[in-house]
């Protein structure tokens, strides 16, 4: 396996981990009775904490053990992937906020009736978009790892 | 009938002292796996590419890559 599709599989792993980390977290928060915007924003700093040290040691164990191919740039068939990719988890991401929008502009009526009643309804749409986002990144990652398998 | 680009890369790399993928890979500035999917006829390469493929052989495009 190339180190181009290791890094991939690798952040693949990491992505659906911290999509996981933070549902899971914030779950048992809400569980717990401990949820409130001060504990789900500190939680949420974690996450990105926690996220960039993955990468981090993902990244320099991977290039620690591919060294060679490390070095190597992209070639066009690597930007065309990229491109098709995400091109496809953009898509998920804007309908994503075009929903958050939508939800925004019906704050009266599903206010109150949100995933999470602990907090106010702005937490709940940022809520949401960290999960739209983790998702999007997971297709985009998803649908490299086919491309790359696809055509090898 | 829908066309496909095929190409006679694996034939003309035996042919040229028994070139590895990573060779040609090295010599056109792209990955072993870009060569790989070339070869298969699952990736069809820039123009650019094609053009170093075959002049590194020594060949015309068409005694390259064909389409039909």
């Amino acid at each position: 396996m190339s180190y181009k599709e290791m890094t991939i599989w690798g952040t693949l792993v990491v992505t659906i981990g911290l999509l996981s980390y933070y549902l899971l977290g914030i779950n048992s928060l809400q569980a717990a009775g401990a949820l409130s915007q001060e504990t789900m924003v500190s939680y949420l700093y974690k996450v990105v904490v926690v996220a960039v040290i993955l990468e981090i040691i993902m990244q320099s164990v991977l290039a620690g053990i591919k060294h060679k191919e490390a070095d190597l740039g992209d070639d066009e068939r690597d930007k065309l992937i990229e491109l098709k990719s995400t091109k496809l988890g953009h898509w998920f991401c804007s309908a994503i906020i075009l929903m958050c929008v939508f939800l925004t502009t019906q704050i009266e009526r599903v206010s109150g009736r949100m995933l999470l009643p602990e907090v106010s309804d702005l937490y709940n749409i940022m809520h949401f978009l960290i999960i739209g986002f983790l998702v999007s990144e997971i297709i985009t990652i998803a649908s490299k790892a086919y491309l790359y398998r696809r055509d090898s | 009938m829908t066309k496909q680009l095929s190409n006679t890369i694996r034939e003309l790399r035996f042919h040229h002292n028994e070139m590895t993928q990573q060779a040609l890979a090295e010599a056109v500035g792209v990955s072993r796996q870009t060569i790989v999917a070339i070869e298969k006829g699952k990736y069809s390469p820039s123009l650019e590419v094609a053009f170093k493929i075959a002049q590194l052989f020594d060949k015309k495009l068409d005694d390259v890559f064909s389409y039909q």
